[in-house]
C-alpha cells in the first residue's frame, strides 16, 4: 500500500527557526522539500562537510566496520557530551582529534613503509630459501662466493666458459671441481639465479667474465647488504622475521584503536550529519521579512500529531498549513509504501526496481503471496523446505546487515511453501521419504507425470500474468490514461478468448461457447487496436510468450526433483557405505544450494519480467524523511 | 529410426537454444557487469535484460517435452 501525503507548509518567526527545525528532525516524519534555486554552501556548512569527511576518512584508515553494531545508546552518550553548537563543535573535534590523528597516521605510514619492505623481503626470500644451504656449506675464508642473475639461455654456455676459465686458470696438477662449484635456481621468469664459489684468487677473474656476458649481481633489498654474501642472506631472513613480527604488533595497535575509537567516531560522524542536514534545512527555507517557511510531504495519518507537537512547543509563533496534492503534481509526491509485518519483507524485492510512483500501484502484498509461492513450488520438497526455514530462521535474526533479516523472513514463507508442495509431490530429499517411510505423493509425483505439472504451471502464469493485466486496468482507469486501460483490457479480453477456443478444442465444448469467445476476441483486438495500435497487438503476444515463461517452474522443479533422487540413487550404486553417504550428501547440498538460488532468482524474474510489465510503473521518487541517524540509520554511502 | 530421429530433435530443441541464450548472456552480463559497476541504480534493470534470453530455452523445453511424450 502507497501512504496518502499532504503538502505541509509551516510559517514561524526567523529567530526560533533552528527550533523548529530540529522539533522537525526529532519527529522525523517529514519530507523537505528545498528549493530548485541554485544553494550556496554557507561557511558553517563547509566546515561541518569538511570535518564529518575527515571523520569518516579516519573512521575508514582504521578499517571500522561495525555500522550495524552502533546502538542508539552509544549516538545517545556521544550526543550528551559534545556540544553542537557549529561555531565551537569544528574546532573541538579537530582538537581533541588532532593527537590521535597524529599517532594512526604514524602509524599507517609505518605499515605502508613496511608492506613495501615486506614485498621486497618476500621476493629476496625465495633466493635465500634456496641457497642458504649451498652457501653456508661454501663459507670459507679461502673462497669467494657471489650470486648472479643470468638468463636462461645464456645458463649453459655461461657455466661452460666458467668452467674452461677455471681449467685455464689452474695448475694441472689441481682438481678443477675444488676451485669452481655452482648452484642454480630457476625463477618463473626468464633469468635464473646462478651461485659461484670459487677460490679467493679466481674471485675478480669470474667476476669480470660473467659482467662480460651480461649477467647481472644479486644483491639483498636496500638496508639488508651485508659484507659477505652469507651475511646478507642472514640478514634478508631476520628482516622478514622482524618485519612481519612489526607488521603485526602494528596490525593489534590499530585494531585497539579501532575498538577503543571506532565507536566514537562513528557517533560523532552521526552527529555532525544530523547537525548538516539540519543547517541544511535551515539554509535552504523560503525567508520573509521576520517569517521563514519550510515546506514538505507527510503521511496525512501523522498530520495531527505534527501540528500537535508544533502548536505545543511554539503556540502561535508559527502557522502550520496543508493541502492534499492535486493530480498535476502527483509525479512530485514522494512514495512512502506502508505494509502489513508479515508482508513487509517484500519490499526488498521492489528496491531492484525504479520506486513505485505515488498514485502507482504497491505490488509488495501480490509479490508476498506468489513470490514464495513459485519458489516453493520449484523446490518441491519437503525436506529441502525445512533445511530451508532452518537457513531462513538464523538469516532473520542476523544483524550483520539490515537486508538480511528481510531476505531470511522471505525465506521462511518459502519454506513453508516448500514443505506444502513437497507433501503435494511426496518428496523428501527425493524419493528418500518414499523409500524410508513409504510417502506418497498427496497430488502427483512430478519426476514421472511431467506433462499435467508443465499444464499446471501454464494454467498458472495464466492467471498471474491475467491478474497483472487487470491492475494494469485499473491503474490506467484510476490515472485517467484511456490508451493504458484499453490496451490492457484488450490484452486480458484477448488473452481469456484464446484460452476459451483452446479449452473448447480440448474438451469438446458446445458451439455457442465457440461464437462467444470469437466475440471476445474482436473486442479484444478492437481495444488493443484503439488503445495501442500494432504496439497493443505486439505487447499481447508477448504476453502470451509470458504465460508459456511460466512453463520454467516446472522445469527447474523437474530438474531439481531428478538430481535429489539421483544424489540418492548414490546410496544404490555405492551401497551403504562412507563414500555412499558422502556421494549422496554432496549431491543434496549441491542440489540444496541450486534450488535456492534458483527458485528465488526465477522467482524474482517471473515477477520482474512478466507480472510487473503488465502494471507497474515505477519513477517515483522515494520518501525521504528528516530524521534523525539514529531513527532510520544506515551506513554512510 | 522413427525414434532415435524424434530423440534427437528433442535434444536439438532445447540443445540449440540453450546455446543460443548462453551466448546472449555472456554478451549480456559482461555489458551488464561494466552497467552496474557505473552506475549500482541500473541492477534491476540489468537481472531483467539478463534474464530475458532464457524464456527461448524455456519454448525449446517445451517442445522437448512433447517429443519425448511421442516417443514414450
Amino acid at each position: 500500500m502507497i501512504r496518502e501525503m499532504v503538502r505541509l507548509a509551516v510559517w514561524g518567526l526567523t529567530p526560533q527557526r533552528s527550533e523548529v527545525v530540529e522539533a522537525l528532525h526529532d519527529f522525523g516524519l517529514l519530507h523537505v522539500v528545498t528549493p530548485v534555486e541554485t544553494h550556496t554552501p554557507s561557511k558553517e556548512e563547509e566546515a561541518l562537510r569538511f570535518t564529518r569527511a575527515k571523520v569518516l576518512g579516519m573512521l575508514e584508515a582504521m578499517e571500522w566496520k561495525d555500522w550495524g553494531l552502533l546502538t542508539d545508546e552509544i549516538v545517545d552518550r556521544a550526543r550528551d557530551r559534545v556540544d553542537l553548537g557549529i561555531e565551537g563543535v569544528v574546532a573541538e573535534i579537530d582538537r581533541s582529534l588532532d593527537a590521535f590523528r597524529g599517532r594512526l597516521a604514524a602509524l599507517l605510514e609505518e605499515r605502508r613503509r613496511l608492506g613495501f619492505s615486506l614485498a621486497e623481503l618476500k621476493r629476496a626470500h625465495q633466493v635465500v630459501f634456496h641457497f642458504i644451504p649451498f652457501v653456508s656449506a661454501e663459507d670459507s675464508p679461502d673462497r669467494t662466493l657471489s650470486l648472479w642473475w643470468v638468463k636462461n639461455d645464456l645458463l649453459q654456455k655461461t657455466l661452460s666458459g666458467l668452467r674452461s676459465l677455471v681449467q685455464k686458470e689452474e695448475p694441472e696438477d689441481e682438481e678443477p671441481k675444488e676451485a669452481f662449484r655452482y648452484h642454480v635456481l630457476n625463477t618463473e621468469k626468464e633469468q635464473s639465479v646462478l651461485a659461484v664459489s670459487t677460490d679467493r684468487n679466481l674471485g675478480e677473474k669470474i667476476e669480470g667474465f660473467l659482467r662480460q656476458r651480461g649477467a647481472v649481481q644479486w644483491k639483498a633489498p636496500e638496508g639488508f647488504q651485508r659484507e659477505s654474501t652469507r651475511t646478507s642472506l642472514m640478514a634478508v631472513e631476520e628482516g622478514l622475521k622482524e618485519t612481519n613480527s612489526r607488521l603485526e604488533e602494528i596490525a593489534e595497535e590499530i585494531r585497539r584503536a579501532r575498538e577503543e575509537w571506532g565507536p566514537r567516531l562513528a557517533s560523532l560522524y552521526i552527529l555532525l550529519d544530523e547537525r548538516l542536514e539540519e543547517t541544511l534545512v535551515e539554509s535552504g527555507s523560503k525567508t520573509r521579512g521576520d517569517t521563514f517557511l519550510i515546506e514538505g510531504w507527510i503521511p496525512s495519518d501523522s498530520l495531527d500529531p505534527v501540528v500537535s507537537l508544533l502548536k505545543s512547543r511554539f503556540g502561535d509563533n508559527v502557522l502550520v498549513q496543508w493541502r492534499y496534492p492535486s493530480s498535476e503534481e502527483w509525479h512530485r509526491v514522494p512514495t512512502l509504501l506502508s505494509n502489513p509485518s508479515a508482508t513487509r519483507p517484500f519490499e526488498v524485492l521492489l528496491k531492484l526496481m525504479p520506486h513505485p510512483q505515488y498514485k502507482g500501484v504497491d505490488p509488495t502484498s501480490l509479490v508476498a503471496v506468489f513470490f514464495p509461492f513459485f519458489a516453493g513450488c520449484m523446490v518441491g520438497d519437503a525436506g529441502y523446505g525445512a533445511l530451508i526455514a532452518l537457513l531462513g530462521r538464523w538469516l532473520s535474526r542476523s544483524t550483520r546487515h539490515p537486508l538480511i533479516p528481510p531476505i531470511g523472513k522471505i525465506l521462511l514463507w518459502v519454506s513453508g511453501w516448500s514443505v506444502a508442495w513437497g507433501i503435494a509431490f511426496g518428496e523428501i530429499f527425493g524419493d528418500l521419504g518414499h523409500r524410508l517411510f513409504h510417502i506418497r505423493p498427496l497430488w502427483i509425483e512430478r519426476s514421472h507425470a511431467v506433462l499435467p505439472v508443465l499444464i499446471f504451471t501454464v494454467a498458472l502464469g495464466f492467471a498471474h500474468i491475467s491478474i497483472g493485466l487487470f491492475m494494469g486496468f485499473l491503474d490506467g482507469l484510476r490515472n485517467k490514461h484511456r490508451h493504458l486501460w484499453m490496451e490492457r483490457l484488450g490484452s486480458l479480453i484477448v488473452l481469456f478468448a484464446l484460452f476459451g477456443l483452446l479449452l473448447l478444442v480440448r474438451l469438446n465444448l458446445p458451439r455457442p461457447f465457440f461464437s462467444l469467445n470469437v466475440i471476445l476476441l474482436v473486442i479484444g483486438t478492437a481495444l488493443l487496436l484503439v488503445g495501442g495500435k500494432i504496439g497493443g497487438i505486439i505487447e499481447t503476444f508477448s504476453a502470451l510468450g509470458n504465460v508459456l515463461s511460466y512453463v520454467r517452474i516446472a522445469a527447474i522443479g523437474l530438474s531439481s526433483a531428478i538430481l535429489a533422487i539421483v544424489a540418492t540413487r548414490f546410496v544404490d550404486v555405492l551401497g551403504l557405505s562412507f563414500l555412499g553417504i558422502l556421494m549422496a550428501l554432496i549431491i543434496h547440498i549441491l542440489n540444496f544450494v541450486l534450488a535456492i538460488a534458483g527458485s528465488g532468482l526465477h522467482s524474482a524474474r517471473l515477477h520482474y519480467v512478466e507480472f510487473f510489465s503488465k502494471f507497474y510503473q515505477g519513477g517515483g521518487k522515494e520518501f525521504r524523511p528528516f530524521t534523525r541517524r539514529r531513527l532510520s540509520w544506515k551506513k554512510p554511502s | 529410426m522413427e525414434k532415435a530421429l524424434l530423440a534427437l530433435a528433442a535434444s536439438l530443441a532445447i540443445g540449440i537454444p540453450a546455446l543460443a541464450t548462453a551466448y546472449a548472456q555472456a554478451k549480456i552480463g559482461s555489458a551488464g557487469a561494466g552497467t552496474v559497476a557505473e552506475k549500482p541504480e541500473t541492477s534491476g534493470t540489468m537481472i531483467i535484460l539478463e534474464a530475458i534470453p532464457e524464456t527461448i530455452v524455456i519454448l525449446g523445453f517445451v517442445v522437448a517435452i512433447m517429443m519425448i511424450l511421442q516417443l514414450a
